[in-house]
């Protein structure tokens, strides 16, 4: 089953996801493509409205037609065709293959069930083990992820635990049956900052000491750049930059990339320091225009901009929408 | 610089029943001077939101004494405290929620103008285009929207717009960004800090974002379970932390930058202890990588260690 050399362990091609609202049809998003290799982490991220966490969600089948959501695209996991699964083949994959961590672990756990069962109910149904089996294994998994006195945590409910306890359940959950790939959807957002550092610390952990890839959607640029290897920027729905972390940092080549780095406070910058703000706000996604969807906040826009919509043109290992890229920004990053 | 704001022994306690309290606020001295930003950080349970609250007595503290601008607010009653409120005003997390949604922006705007007694609605009228105007929203294209119609961005404008109409001397700003698009953060920052110049404003300025609680403040206070572990003038903290907990925040910050290296918390593994439950002693010995017995035993008082810095701990790394 296991994929060629180079090939990809998950393949996205011109994914789209539309909604029908009152106003109109809404592309939330709107002909993403990328690739991830085995055992490597891609970042994700965009603001609220870039289409990121719907992405991604129709890929697992979350956001669909049962939501009254038009999707198109393929999705190739280890070259299978996701999409072309039956319901019950698609299940196996999920549980099996793809493990997944949600913003909010009070939402995305069962209230009514004991942490240990729900750890194990993968093991149980995908993987043949017993009730006792996967209770033993639920309560190594718990012990895996840094929760003490694993026993006695597995026959306790949801609400008994913490945030960042609660974080680590789902993290518990989400690799129990050991997949290849994991998808973590702002996993950290509604945590501290020093819980942040150890959900994040874990899932890393995990990652490397399996051989996981990771798909890391998050709005926090400080999150994606200590954690991914490689990054896709989002906006309105669109990928407008794809590149390595580094590059993405140090020579931001989509010019709404370069805005959002030189907008952020920098610890290292004195006291009232004067933000680079950007200026106007995301499009309104029912109302799209012809024209590049940043274009009414760019600095460097032009008619064209205005006219035609600029493609993903991909070269040298990454990828950009833009006419008018920047060049390596001097200054780009503080 | 004078104090605007003396926050002495403050204690805020919440009861949860069964005769147990949350200590949300222990004992918190703490001044905010005439013309400067003060940034509180702490995390969740860190009693940084209880205690903004208190100082408008909403509600009034356990115990403890609020003195804005030579006053104990916590002795006043009824009119008297009325009379006070103008001169303090407070900016909220979401500014969808803490606007009315059936109200016009003008009304909203107008509100605190009618509650303080400004009669006349030609002056009314008056100062709420003013100050439309000063935080950067079209009196004519707002005037008769509702709040649902503006973005988060612009609903935080529309909540600045009410919190300077009565021309406050103190603004508590509890999470003014958080809930706000990376892309439209530094744009309400700058506005704060224009606001701030362009009327004389004192802001107390409370964050969890470090990077921009260091960007606005001149000085920061740190607070974890109740109480202050560290105050100091902004640049000093973060170039050398002098508490174990401000050095763990510092490391535990994700940096926007491949090249930097992750810092070490040092923190020992677990969770931060319940405020229903605080460890004796020091609060956060529980998970300081420095602990000894007596942090356990005796609770660090806070105390001056230099020309503007204060630290709670036994064994500060600096000082």
């Amino acid at each position: 089953m296991s994929g060629q050399p180079n090939t990809p362990l998950l393949s996205v091609r011109n994914a789209e996801v539309s909604f029908s609202t009152a106003r109109g049809p809404l592309r939330a998003v709107d002909g993403v493509s990328f690739d991830l290799q085995e055992g490597r982490t891609l970042g994700i991220v965009g603001e609220s409205g870039s289409g990121k966490s719907v992405l991604v969600r129709s890929l697992i089948g979350l956001v669909g037609a049962g939501s009254g959501a038009g999707v198109a695209g393929q999705v190739l996991f280890e070259g299978r065709d996701l999409r072309s699964l039956s319901p019950r083949e698609f299940r196996q994959v999920l549980g099996t293959e793809i493990g997944i961590v949600f913003q909010d672990p009070m939402t995305s756990l069962n209230p009514v069930m004991k942490i240990g069962r729900q750890i194990g109910e993968g093991l149980r149904l995908h993987r043949g083990l017993d009730s006792k089996a996967a209770a033993r294994r639920a309560v190594e998994l718990l012990n895996e992820v840094g929760i003490p006195e694993p026993e006695r945590r597995a026959g306790q409910y949801p609400h008994e635990m913490s945030g960042g306890m609660r974080q680590r359940v789902a993290i518990a959950i989400a690799i129990a049956c050991a997949p290849k790939l994991l998808i973590a959807d702002e996993p950290t957002t509604a945590l501290d900052v020093t819980v942040q550092r150890q959900i994040l610390d874990l899932l890393q952990g995990e990652q490397r000491q399996r051989g996981m890839a990771m798909i890391l959607i998050t709005h926090d640029l400080g999150v994606a750049a200590g954690r991914s290897d490689d990054i896709m920027v989002m906006y309105a729905g669109r990928a407008v930059e794809t590149a390595a972390t580094r590059d993405i940092f140090r020579s931001p080549r989509m010019p709404y990339t370069e805005a959002l780095l030189r907008s952020l406070p920098r610890l290292t910058d004195p006291t009232h320091t004067r933000l680079s703000a950007i200026p106007g706000r995301p499009p309104d996604l029912a109302r799209r225009s012809g024209g590049c969807a940043f274009g009414p906040r760019c600095l460097y826009r032009t008619e064209r901009c205005d006219a035609e919509q600029p493609r993903l043109t991909r070269g040298g290992g990454r990828g950009y929408a833009c006419f008018h890229p920047r060049g390596v920004a001097p200054g780009g990053v503080a | 610089m004078s104090d605007l704001l003396a926050i002495q022994n403050l204690v805020v306690e919440y009861p949860v029943g069964g005769g147990r309290h949350v200590h949300a606020v222990s004992d918190v001295t703490l001044a905010v001077k005439r013309g400067e930003t003060l940034g509180l950080v702490g995390e969740s349970g860190s009693g940084k939101s209880s205690l903004a609250r208190a100082l408008l007595q909403l509600p009034p503290p356990k115990a403890g004494a609020v003195v804005f601008d030579g006053q104990d607010l916590t002795q006043m009653r009824g009119q008297a405290l009325r009379a006070m409120r103008p001169r303090l005003q407070m900016i909220f997390q979401d500014p969808i929620a803490s606007l009315n949604p059936r109200r016009k922006v003008a009304e909203i705007i107008a509100e605190p103008l009618i509650v303080s007694g400004v009669s006349d609605t030609a002056e009314r009228t008056r100062r709420v285009r003013a100050v439309m105007e000063a935080v950067g929203l079209d009196p004519d294209l707002v005037w008769n929207r509702r709040p649902h119609e503006f973005s988060g961005g612009q609903c935080q404008r529309i909540a600045i717009a009410r919190a300077l109409v009565l021309e406050p001397a103190l603004i508590v700003c509890d999470e003014p960004v958080s809930a706000l698009d990376v892309s439209i953060r530094a744009q309400i920052v700058n506005l704060l800090e224009d606001m701030k110049a362009r009327f004389g404003l004192t802001l107390l300025f409370i964050a969890h974002d470090l990077a921009v609680v260091k960007s606005v403040s001149d000085r920061v206070a740190v607070m974890y379970l109740g109480r202050l572990c560290e105050v100091a003038d902004s640049d000093s903290l973060f170039a050398t932390p002098a508490h174990p907990y401000t050095a763990a925040l510092m490391a535990a910050i994700p940096v926007p930058d491949p090249d930097v290296p992750l810092g070490d918390t040092k923190l020992k593994p677990g969770d931060p202890p319940s405020p229903l439950d605080p460890p004796s002693g020091c609060r956060f010995r529980t998970r300081c990588p420095h602990a000894q017995p007596r942090c356990a035993s005796e609770v660090p008082p806070l105390r001056r260690i230099g020309p503007a810095r204060e630290v709670a701990c036994h064994f500060p790394l600096v000082g």
